[in-house]
Formats: structure tokens, C-alpha cells, sequence
């Protein structure tokens, strides 16, 4: 990868990524994650992985943050800069982000992804949609399984504390 | 159907001392009562199997002003059940004039006493909201009162701002019921006109959505208003036609037949067949471009915009009859009192049959795009339903009501001009939903097209106008030639046509409902009170409790179909 | 390297020009075709020099000239930047998609193989597919940095009626994959070139027919068209998320919906009428049955282009009769069918089609 581009491109993921944290009104926020979503694509794109690329797209980028978007609309939320969060609470959240942050450098570098031989050169058939889904539902069968008994739940709890809010 | 005197024995019976006073003018039966009886009265008026006058049409005062008990309130009530009306009179002092409010008997009188208290001051005791309706709340005085100079002009804007520094205060709903949304999210105050694309007649409709939910609302009607009833009384009866036509401006001659009909009833004069036949064509072709207005406007709002243009291809057939008739198309002025203004042209059948041919092939159109849309009748069936009663005690007449199934049309149930000795149907509604509505307007054209057919065959060769120096102008032919008719046509035009002292009201079948006049003469040429009982006002009465509760796009086809005409609405 | 460039950049060149040409065209079609049905004249009142054009004139200059001459209104209170950006993401990712869309076969032009299509994606279905969910965000973005509650509700309407169809645009859209077995869009024409028992062409819509018709209704959901334009519904919420919109930027939505009427158009006639195909032409010519009749290549190429465009152009026209015939869907209709209707049977639709092509590997195309 030209390293000019991916240097170009990392540094607008990272102004996106800042914004997310640093606007104050809710909708720019979400609307910088959506930006950030889409260079997380194009750098897909640049690793050849179209199919990831395009799924970012259509499922972060095209539904979830449209959820997003959706709910602060519809809850008409404003900007309240004084409750944000309580010192402590922030506190906390950094704590958290920065050993967050501090264990993925550890690890991987442990991991050896980081130094150009761990990379490898790309296998045949990579990224081919086929092979994916293949591997998808034959080696990871259970994880995908599980995934999907998850999302399951998730919607049955959504439809009940909607139901009772309702009733 | 209990004629007049066993209505007011009967109220006599009943109260022994609260009626000061019961007549029968013209037909008209009419009591005064005392100020602290008249909820009595109106409950056992309302309540009492052999009057139950469920149906208040109108509540207005007249202005006596140099007489101690200055305001006369005056209720007028109708049955629905046998047809029947009733004139309820409370006078009031002028240092203190309050009444009670008949809102607790009939809901509906909620906005017609509001209108009262704007226009006369007069105050009413346990109204929910007496808030001013036509006028802004920085108004200063009452207009309608006697002395109140027409002259008056008032900034349009409130005391102590200057023109381009008012600040419009936050509108309010009175009465809220919900002040939180699902999840406990702020409810969104919208404001859905005055000038919004389906308000077509500037009314302000206040909305709480919680999403697209309707939780509360309120009409603000009163933007188009133009003080007719001040007009009017400042005319000279005659020159009061043109303002009629103003008033539903969609089908101007109804508005001009009740009105002159109520003048001549002040005379005690009958026009001739002839003129009467002339009137109910008239009449009935204006039904017909209403209609088409209104079937066309909702499927517009729905967004079938080529329906609606077939409805307007429809009307200006409508326009075309119309100009043939009296030369003008929308504003017509075409009725005079004891006449018309002209004779039927020459070869008018004829035209009117094949412009109704083509009328009812653009209509069918019309129904051919609609009535089998499943998306149309998903928008129509089952919205803005309203039950019977509800919709009686509000004082809702016309398409509306019989849309819900009531048979209250005042062409059958009170027969007056020739409709006795027409054949025509009254189309009746089931669910009283907005199909319903639709489906009645569109068999009300037919049926209109049918008694004007009918009566192309069976009108009289005759006279067009009453014989009658004191309420006819004579022609031109005629004052031209006789000394008399000149003197004649001089002191008509100077002093107006003088109808003895009297009052009277006449209800007369206008598209949207029962469109009455009330008129007070005091001898001289000029109206002492003249008001017109619109449908419109009644009719957009209910919209806020029909749309609470539904979602934003139902208020669109309801408002629709109430087909709330501004002039007509805001007078 | 420099001659790839210029092949691309002449490929995408065509293909925005292609979109906004297209756009340009349906507008007149929108008002001569309304007027049409209407019994009206439609726009016939801009001519140069006496001439009119049938109405060309107006649409085609004055319309957009006025539109650019225009005040470009920015209300108080609004968040300018998004209110400057929503007419452009609006636009863009219409645009964008086309560049998947094949519109012809290959040609070879002085020994170089070039493909008339502008990206060649091996994920084409779903670049559209994403391309067609970041619509939405022009409309939100209208509606929230409008500062006014019909634009906010318009927005709103917009956001979840979107989601909620491309639930049912992606399934059925999945369900031609399935038949087709690529995620090629060059490919899945290529695929549609045989003829059915030699009568029938091989197009998606005889294997797809009920695919056909889901994707076609989310297609309009998509564009936001009558009886599916919520977010702009006029009687109620004035305009809509573009209600505080003037000038170029309203130009600029307003094409946006064009726009989007030609991509639809031309995914239908991608999927399930076999984009540049023509029945019995194969690449050397026609073949009816046993007889032939022999073309040269460019003749071919240049059937091909024509094919494509009127399926196209008829698509574009069928979508501006529904416009002009519908009423509109209320908002909890709209959810209902489209969560209710449009989705259970697109499973049923999905399901079905993976028992057959499980059971007759054989019927697979």
C-alpha cells in the first residue's frame, strides 16, 4: 500500500475519530462516526478486502448510524454540555480507554502483524466472497451460531421493553 | 314534528316563571327567557322526548344598545329528530353581561359562545375556554357592538409594539392532556399553518406530535375573517348579497338564495315558480362545484394529483354554466331579493346536458383513479370516524353528518323553494369515516345533477322575479318608461327595501350543511343584525377531537373532508 | 499507466454525464408525461427565438436557470456547514452508483479490451447496495440541519422508511445472486444471455418474478417516490426534509431524485431483464433457432447500448406513471408493509429459491 495514502488516510480517521469524542452537538458526533466508518472502508478497499469494504458500508455506515441518527432525531436531543458525565464517571472511562488502548499495542506487537514479514503475500482466492462464506459456515459455524442466537435475544428484549413501555 | 305552538305550550308547562315572553313570527317560534333559567331550558329542551333539540346551531346576542338589558343572546336550536326549530332569547345587562354557558348540554357551543364573548363581550359562566376566536387577544373592544364604529381601525399587531417588533408569544393548547411522549421525549409543538399546503383557507392548527402521534390539538380559526355581519348592518339589505357570495366562495349562489330567502321571509313574500326553479338550479350547480372542490383537494392532498385535476377539468364546466347564467363564474350575485338577475339564456338545457355528460365522465375518472386504490381507501376508510351523536351535539351538519347516518337534509326534512316536487335521493353514509364522506359527496353530485335535469323539463314559463314596488327593483325597461317605477327604483337604491319590524332565521341546505340567516329588522333599510349560521364554523368544530390520537397524515384527508371553506369558516 | 487513466477517468466522465443527462431528460419527461396523463399541455412557455422545443426549452434550460440564478436561502439558526453538505451526500452516492452498472459488453478498440462499465467490481451487487443505504443521509441531513420540525419529521420519515426497505431490497436482490451465483453486475448480464427452451431470453425476471416486483417496490421506497414519498409528503410536512432548501440546492435534491429514478431503473433492467442484452443476439449476431444472420461487432455493441437504454428509459417512464397515479402511503402503512408485507415474503422468496437451486443443481444458470 502507497504509503502516502495510507498515511493521508489514517490522519482523516483520526480527525474523524476525534470528532466523534470532541462534538458537543449529538448529530455531528454520530455523523463523524459515519466519516470515520467510511475510511475504515476505503482502507478495506486498499487491503484489496472489497466484500469487507462494501459490508462496512452498508452495515455500519448504511444502517446502524442511521438507527443513530434516527433516534436522537426522534428524541430531539440537545446538546447538554453541563451533564455529560460526572468527573468520576469520566475518569473511569479514560482509565479504561487508555489500558484499552495500551494492551492492543501490546499485543500486537507480541503478535508480530505489525512488522512487514508477519504479513505474508495474499493468498489465492482471498477476499472471494465464496471462500468466505465457506469458512464463515464451516470452521466458525459455532461462533456464527452463537452470534446469531445473540442478535436473536437482543431483538426478542427489544420487542418486550417496547411492548411494556407501550402497555 | 310538533308544530310551533305545542313547542312553546310545552315549554310553557314546564316553566312557569322563567319565560317572560313567547311568540311565533313568521313561523318562527322564539322565547325569552330569564338569564338564570336558560341552562334549565336548554337541558329540558335538549332532554324532552317530544322537543329533543339536539342539534344547537348557532349562538349569537344582538346589540340593543340604549336599552338597559342591552345584549340579547340568542340560541337557535334544531331537532334532528323531528325536525323542528326553536329560537331561545336571554336578554342581558350591560354592566353585566354574563349568561350561562350551554356547553355542558351541547359541546358544540363551545366556539359560537367564543365567537359571542369576542364579538359582543358577552361573558359565559363555566365556558372550559372563553378565549377571543376571530379577533387577537390584543384587540381592544368587541367589534360587533353597536358602538363600535366600522370605521375603527386597530393595529394588526398588539399595544405598545410598533409595526416589525412583535415577538408572537408561543402558542398555546389549552387544556393539554399529554405533556410527555413514549420514552419520555419532549412532544414536538408544530404548527400546521397558517399558510401551510393543506390548510387551504388559513387556519392555524396547533400540534403536539409524539413521533407522528397527535396527542394534543387545537384549531385557531379566524385568519380570513373580514367582519361580515359589521357589513352587513352598515348596507342596505340588497347590498349584502355580494357578501354572501364571500362567504363559501366554492358555491356562492347557495350562500345567495338563503340569504335572500331570509329577507323575503322578513316581508312575508313569495318569489314566483319560475325564479324558484331558477334558484334550486342554481343552487344546485354551485353543490356540484363544491363537491368536485373538495373531492379533488382531498385526493390532492393525498398526493393523486391527476384526480384532482380531472375534479377542477370538472368544475370549470361548472364555471361555464354559471357565467351562461349570470355572467360571473365564482362570485356570482346572482340572486336578488325577490328574484333573480336574470332569466335562464337561451338554450341553457341544452348546454347544462352536455356539460353534464362530460362532468360525469371526469367524474367517474375520478373514481375510477380513487375508489379502488387500495392505498386511497387504506388513507380514507376507518380515519376521522366520528359516532352520530358526538357529531349532532357538536352541531355538525351536512355531508358530514349524513356521511355518518343521519338523514338531516334540509331539501327533504324542511322542504322549501320547489325541492317538494323534485325526486331525488338523500345518499347516507354508514361508518360516518372519511370513505364515507367521499362516497356521500360524490352520490350528492349525481343526485344534484339529477334535480337539475329535472327541473330543465319541468320549469314554468313565468315571471322571474315578485311583482312588488317596495321589495323589486323594476327593470330598466320599466324605469326608463314610468315615472313611477323611476321615483320607485330611486328610493330603493337610496333607502333599501324597508321590511317591517321583526326577526326572523332561515336554514337553507348549503353544500357543506345548514347555512342560516338570522335577521333582525327594525323597519328601516338597513339590517339591524344580520348573521349567517355557516356549516364551516360547526363543522371544523370537531377536527381536533377526530385527529387526537392519530397520526400527522390523518389530519390531512379529515381536514379535507370537513372541507372547511375560510370565508364561510371565518365570515 | 497514463492511457488506463484516461480510459477511466473518459469511463466515469460518461457515465456522470450519462446520469445527469438522464436526470435532465426525465424532468422533461416528469412534466410533459404528467400533462399527459392529465389532459394539460405541461411546460411550453420558454422558447428562444419562438422555438420551444416541446417544452425542452423549459426543462431543460430554464428550469435549471432559474434554479441557479436563484437566492440560495440559508435560514437563521441552522448548522450551515450540514445544511450546505446534505444537497451534495444527497447526490453523490446516485452518482456513484452508476459506476457499477454495466451498460454494454466488452469492446476491444485497437487491441486493448475495454469494459463498458466504469468500476469493475467483483462485489458490484453489494458496492450498490451501499451505495444505496448512504442515500439516506442527504435526506437526514436535510431534514436535522434545516431547524424546522417539518424538515426534522421529513428526515425522521426518511431515515426509517430507508432502513426499512433496503431490509426487502437487499433479500431480493440476494435471491438473484443465488440464481446468478456472482456478485459480478457484468457478470449476472452476461449470465442472462441464454434463451430459455430458445424462445424465452434467460432473463432474471422469468427466474425471478417475484424478486422482480419486491425490488422494484423497494426501488421506489428507495427514491422516495409516490406512493412512497413520506419524507417529502407535501400536504403534510410542506416539503419535507427540503423545505428550507432554495437556489442550486434545491436543484441539487431535485436531481438527486432523478437521478435516483435512472439508477433504479437501470438495476431493474440489470437484475432481471438482462441489462445490454438483446434476445437472440450473441455476440456475432442473431439466432433464431437454426437461422442466423451475422453482424458486425459494432453493430452489436451499438444494439447492445440501445438495449440497455430502453429498458432503461422504460423503467424511468413506468416509475413517473406510478408517480402520477398514486396517492400516498400513511406512515404506518408504509411500516407495515414493508415489515409485514415485503419482508416475510422476500424470506419466503429466499428460502424457496435455496431448496430448488439445492435440490436441482442442474436448473442452476
Amino acid at each position: 500500500m502507497n504509503t502516502g495514502v495510507f498515511v493521508l488516510l489514517a490522519t482523516l480517521l483520526v480527525v474523524a475519530a476525534l470528532g466523534v469524542v470532541l462534538a458537543r452537538s449529538p448529530i455531528r458526533s454520530a455523523l463523524s462516526l459515519v466519516v470515520a466508518l467510511f475510511f475504515l472502508a476505503v482502507f478495506f478497499l486498499l487491503l484489496d478486502a472489497q466484500l469487507i469494504a462494501a459490508l462496512q458500508v452498508i452495515v455500519y455506515a448504511g444502517a446502524i448510524m442511521v438507527l443513530f441518527l434516527f433516534v436522537i432525531m426522534l428524541l430531539n436531543l440537545q446538546e447538554h454540555p453541563a451533564e455529560m458525565a460526572r468527573a468520576g464517571l469520566r475518569f473511569l472511562a479514560g482509565t479504561l480507554a487508555s489500558l484499552f488502548l495500551l494492551a492492543t499495542i501490546y499485543f500486537t506487537n507480541r503478535s508480530g502483524i505489525s512488522n512487514a514479514q508477519g504479513m505474508g503475500a495474499i493468498p489465492d482466492g482471498f477476499d472471494s466472497t465464496a471462500q468466505i462464506a465457506e469458512r464463515l459456515f464451516t470452521q466458525h459455524l459455532f461462533a456464527f451460531e452463537l452470534t446469531s442466537l445473540l442478535l436473536l435475544v437482543a431483538i426478542i428484549s427489544a420487542v418486550v421493553l417496547a411492548k411494556k413501555k407501550l402497555a | 314534528m310538533a308544530d310551533n305552538a305545542t313547542i312553546l305550550a310545552t315549554l310553557q308547562s314546564r316553566f312557569t316563571s322563567g319565560i317572560e315572553r313567547s311568540d311565533i313570527y313568521r313561523d318562527d317560534a322564539s322565547v325569552t327567557i330569564a338569564p338564570e333559567q336558560l341552562l334549565d331550558v336548554a337541558r329540558f329542551a335538549r332532554q324532552e322526548a317530544s322537543l329533543s333539540f339536539d342539534l344547537l346551531l348557532d349562538v349569537t346576542a344582538v346589540d340593543y344598545l340604549g336599552q338597559q338589558a342591552r345584549f340579547e343572546v340568542v340560541h337557535h336550536l334544531y331537532s334532528t329528530k323531528h325536525h323542528h326549530r326553536l329560537r331561545l332569547k336571554t336578554r342581558v345587562l350591560e354592566k353585566e353581561p354574563i349568561v350561562d354557558s350551554v356547553v355542558p348540554v351541547w359541546v358544540g357551543a363551545n366556539w359560537l359562545e367564543r365567537e359571542t364573548f369576542d364579538m359582543y363581550g358577552v361573558r359565559f359562566r363555566g365556558h372550559p375556554d372563553l378565549r377571543r376566536i376571530y379577533m387577537y387577544e390584543e384587540f381592544q373592544g368587541h367589534p360587533l357592538r353597536k358602538d363600535y364604529p366600522k370605521e375603527r381601525r386597530q393595529p394588526l399587531i398588539g399595544p405598545g409594539s410598533p409595526q416589525g417588533n412583535y415577538q408572537p408569544a408561543i402558542p398555546e393548547i389549552p387544556g393539554l392532556t399529554h405533556v410527555e411522549g413514549l420514552l419520555g421525549a419532549e412532544l414536538m409543538r408544530v404548527q400546521l399553518g397558517p399558510s401551510h399546503p393543506a390548510t387551504h383557507g388559513t387556519v392555524r392548527i396547533l400540534l403536539d406530535l409524539d413521533g407522528e402521534t397527535i396527542v394534543n390539538a387545537d384549531v385557531q380559526v379566524g385568519y380570513l375573517h373580514r367582519g361580515f355581519e359589521k357589513e352587513c348592518e352598515s348596507g342596505f339589505y340588497y347590498q349584502a348579497i355580494p357578501y354572501t357570495d364571500r362567504l363559501n366562495y366554492s358555491s356562492a349562489i347557495l350562500c345567495n338564495v338563503g340569504y335572500c330567502m331570509a329577507v323575503e321571509k322578513l316581508f312575508g313574500a313569495e318569489v314566483p315558480p319560475r325564479c324558484q326553479f331558477i334558484r334550486v338550479i342554481g343552487g344546485e350547480i354551485a353543490r356540484i362545484a363544491d363537491h368536485l372542490l373538495c373531492v379533488g383537494a382531498t385526493a390532492l392532498e393525498l398526493n393523486a394529483f391527476t384526480p384532482f385535476l380531472y375534479a377542477l377539468q370538472a368544475r370549470e364546466l361548472i364555471w361555464d354554466l354559471v357565467n351562461a347564467m349570470c355572467g360571473a363564474r365564482v362570485t356570482s350575485n346572482f340572486v336578488r331579493i325577490g328574484g333573480v338577475s336574470a332569466d335562464l339564456p337561451a338554450g341553457f338545457a341544452d348546454q347544462c346536458r352536455a356539460a353534464f355528460k362530460r362532468l360525469l365522465e371526469l367524474v367517474e375518472d375520478t373514481e375510477g383513479l380513487l375508489l379502488e386504490n387500495p392505498i386511497f381507501r387504506a388513507r380514507m376508510e376507518g380515519v376521522g370516524v366520528m359516532s352520530a351523536e358526538r357529531l349532532i351535539e357538536y352541531g355538525v351538519t351536512g355531508p358530514l353528518l349524513r356521511a355518518a347516518g343521519v338523514d338531516l337534509d334540509l331539501r327533504r326534512a324542511q322542504p322549501y323553494l320547489v325541492y317538494d316536487q323534485l325526486d331525488f335521493d338523500v345518499p347516507l353514509g354508514t361508518q360516518g369515516d372519511n370513505m364515507d364522506r367521499f362516497l356521500v359527496r360524490l352520490a350528492e353530485m349525481r343526485q344534484s345533477v339529477r334535480i337539475v335535469e329535472q327541473c330543465l323539463k319541468m320549469i314554468p314559463d313565468g315571471p322571474i322575479d315578485i311583482d312588488d314596488p317596495a321589495l323589486r327593483f323594476p327593470g330598466k325597461g320599466r324605469v326608463y318608461g314610468r315615472m313611477e317605477e323611476l321615483i320607485n327604483q330611486f328610493k330603493l337604491v337610496t333607502e333599501g327595501q324597508k321590511p317591517p319590524p321583526g326577526e326572523v332565521y332561515v336554514g337553507t341546505e348549503s353544500a357543506n350543511g345548514e347555512i342560516g340567516y338570522f335577521l333582525v329588522s327594525d323597519g328601516t333599510g338597513k339590517p339591524y343584525k344580520c348573521r349567517a349560521r355557516t356549516p364551516s364554523f360547526s363543522n371544523t368544530q370537531p377536527l381536533a377531537e377526530l385527529v387526537r390520537g392519530r397520526l400527522l397524515a390523518d389530519m390531512v384527508p379529515t381536514f379535507d373532508m370537513i372541507n372547511m371553506i375560510g370565508g364561510e369558516c371565518d365570515r | 499507466m497514463g492511457l488506463e487513466i484516461l480510459i477511466a477517468a473518459v469511463k466515469a466522465l460518461t457515465v456522470i454525464l450519462m446520469v445527469l443527462s438522464l436526470a435532465g431528460v426525465l424532468g422533461w419527461v416528469e412534466r410533459k408525461g404528467s400533462a399527459l396523463i392529465q389532459d394539460r399541455i405541461g411546460a411550453n412557455r420558454a422558447s428562444i427565438f419562438g422555438f420551444a422545443g416541446a417544452g425542452l426549452v423549459n426543462t431543460m434550460m430554464a428550469d435549471p436557470l432559474k434554479f441557479l440564478t436563484k437566492e440560495d436561502v440559508i435560514p437563521t439558526g441552522v448548522d450551515k456547514l450540514l445544511h450546505t453538505l446534505a444537497p451534495c451526500v444527497n447526490l453523490f452516492p446516485v452518482i456513484v452508483a452508476f459506476a457499477a452498472v454495466p451498460f454494454g459488453d466488452t469492446v476491444e478498440i485497437a487491441g486493448r479490451t475495454i469494459q463498458l462499465q466504469a468500476v469493475q467490481l467483483n462485489v458490484g451487487v453489494l458496492f450498490v447496495l451501499a451505495m444505496a443505504s448512504l442515500g439516506v443521509y442527504g435526506v437526514v441531513l436535510g431534514g436535522w440541519a434545516s431547524n424546522n420540525r417539518f424538515s426534522l419529521l421529513g428526515g425522521i420519515r426518511g431515515s426509517a422508511q430507508m432502513i426499512s426497505y433496503e431490509l426487502g431490497m437487499g433479500l431480493s436482490v440476494v435471491v438473484v445472486v443465488m440464481t446468478f451465483g456472482t456478485l459480478d453486475l457484468q457478470e449476472i448480464v452476461r449470465a442472462q444471455g441464454h434463451m430459455i427452451g430458445g424462445i424465452l431470453p434467460g432473463w432474471g425476471v422469468f427466474y425471478q418474478p417475484v424478486a422482480f416486483v419486491l425490488f422494484f417496490i423497494a426501488g421506489i421506497a428507495e427514491t422516495k417516490r409516490v406512493p412512497f414519498d413520506l419524507p417529502e409528503g407535501e400536504s403534510e410536512l410542506v416539503s419535507g426534509y427540503f423545505t428550507e432548501y432554495s437556489g442550486i440546492k434545491y436543484l441539487m435534491f431535485f436531481m438527486t431524485d432523478f437521478a435516483e429514478i435512472a439508477v433504479i431503473s437501470a438495476l431493474v433492467s440489470t437484475f432481471f431483464f438482462g441489462g445490454w442484452q438483446v434476445p437472440f443476439l450473441g455476440d456475432d449476431g442473431f439466432h433464431f433457432g437454426s437461422t442466423s444472420m451475422a453482424l458486425p461487432k459494432l453493430i452489436v455493441v451499438l444494439l447492445q447500448l440501445a438495449s440497455f437504454m430502453v429498458k432503461v428509459l422504460f423503467f424511468c417512464w413506468f416509475q413517473i406513471m406510478v408517480r402520477w397515479t398514486m396517492p400516498r402511503l400513511r406512515y404506518d402503512q408504509l411500516m407495515r408493509f414493508g415489515w409485514k408485507g415485503m419482508l416475510p415474503v422476500s424470506l419466503l422468496n429466499l428460502v424457496v429459491t435455496a431448496v430448488v437451486i439445492v435440490a436441482f443443481q442442474e436448473w442452476r444458470v
